[in-house]
């Protein structure tokens, strides 16, 4: 993955398109799904690093998204579905950037085909080089956002 | 389908679909990318595989091979040194029977400093509990304030 940054920063641009803070918020936290599902499968659960590769695909971003409305207020839940499943969804897109040297970095089309895609654009290693450009891009966003009137985080 | 009627047979079957897919993807992942000693103790079930070792050591290297290690597993490796013993390398190769050896595709080296990597692991923490903060403000524990928000909308 790239750090969690990154996702941050890929989620709050199309964030500024959406005016209730409730669904900012869901959107925001639904980078992190796929994510905080694999890494609590393999921390805690002690789960095999296959098992978690469900997390990054388009289904199982959709299942976790419909599993985490349920958490939320019933008026609120199908447009919280869609919120968390476009965070999840724009994780994947943001994982592709990586270079595994040309294994895939995630597998979107799981269980359907086990097909690996990449971009290939960065080392895994070295993601960290990102930072800068994301603090950037994230002012921008803000700066945006303070002169659309929109609602900060 | 977002509704409270059979709440918790929705709960249920999301956990169970879930935990499906990653039975199946795990069992998919087997074989597509097996573990580096599942290969050695059945060289001619897995020979042809193409593997990717996201991490490993090269032990020693000599003319056109090296051996690296990978959780606590050996491999001779044919194909140019990607760097000096001692060095954490990637690589990317075909499984062969005989030897057994790897016939590598794709290798490079990770960097050996854990520093920058340190980094990356802090500042990502940092964002997901800023994030979960946030999202904490908004939803958790405060379920009749957010219905009357949501009414006064």
């Amino acid at each position: 993955m790239p750090d969690l940054f990154t996702h941050y920063v890929a989620v709050r641009a199309p964030a500024l398109f959406v005016r209730d803070r409730r669904l900012v918020a869901l959107l925001v936290f639904g980078t992190f799904i796929p994510d905080l599902a694999s890494k609590g499968l393999y921390w805690v659960l002690q789960c095999g690093e296959t098992y978690s590769a469900a997390t990054h695909s388009i289904l199982g971003v959709l299942l976790l998204s419909y599993l985490a409305c349920l958490f939320v207020d019933e008026k609120l839940r199908s447009r919280g579905f869609a919120m968390l499943s476009a965070g999840g969804l724009i994780h994947i897109a943001m994982d592709l950037i990586k270079d595994n040297l040309g294994t895939g970095a995630v597998h979107p089309f799981i269980p359907f085909n086990s097909m690996g895609l990449e971009l290939g654009w960065i080392d895994p290693e070295n993601v960290v080089y990102l930072i800068p450009f994301d603090a950037v891009v994230l002012a921008i966003v803000l700066g945006l956002e303070r002169r659309l009137g929109r609602v900060r985080q | 389908m977002f509704g409270n009627k059979g709440y918790g047979w929705k709960l249920a079957a999301g956990f169970a679909v879930i935990a499906l897919l990653g039975v199946y993807a795990s069992n998919r992942g087997d074989g597509i990318n097996p573990a580096v000693w599942r290969c050695l103790a059945e060289p001619a079930r897995w020979n042809g595989t193409t593997l990717w070792i996201p991490s490993s050591r090269v032990v020693s290297t000599r003319d056109g091979e090296y051996e690296i290690e990978t959780a606590e597993t050996r491999i001779r490796v044919t194909g140019t040194p990607p760097g000096a013993p001692g060095s954490r390398v990637t690589v990317v190769g075909v499984f062969r029977a005989e030897g057994p050896r790897l016939e590598a595709r794709r290798a490079r080296t990770l960097p050996s400093g854990r520093g920058i990597r340190w980094v990356m692991e802090i500042v990502s923490i940092v964002v997901v509990l800023g994030v979960l903060a946030n999202f904490a403000r908004h939803f958790l524990f405060r379920p009749q304030l957010l219905q009357a928000r949501g009414e006064e909308r």
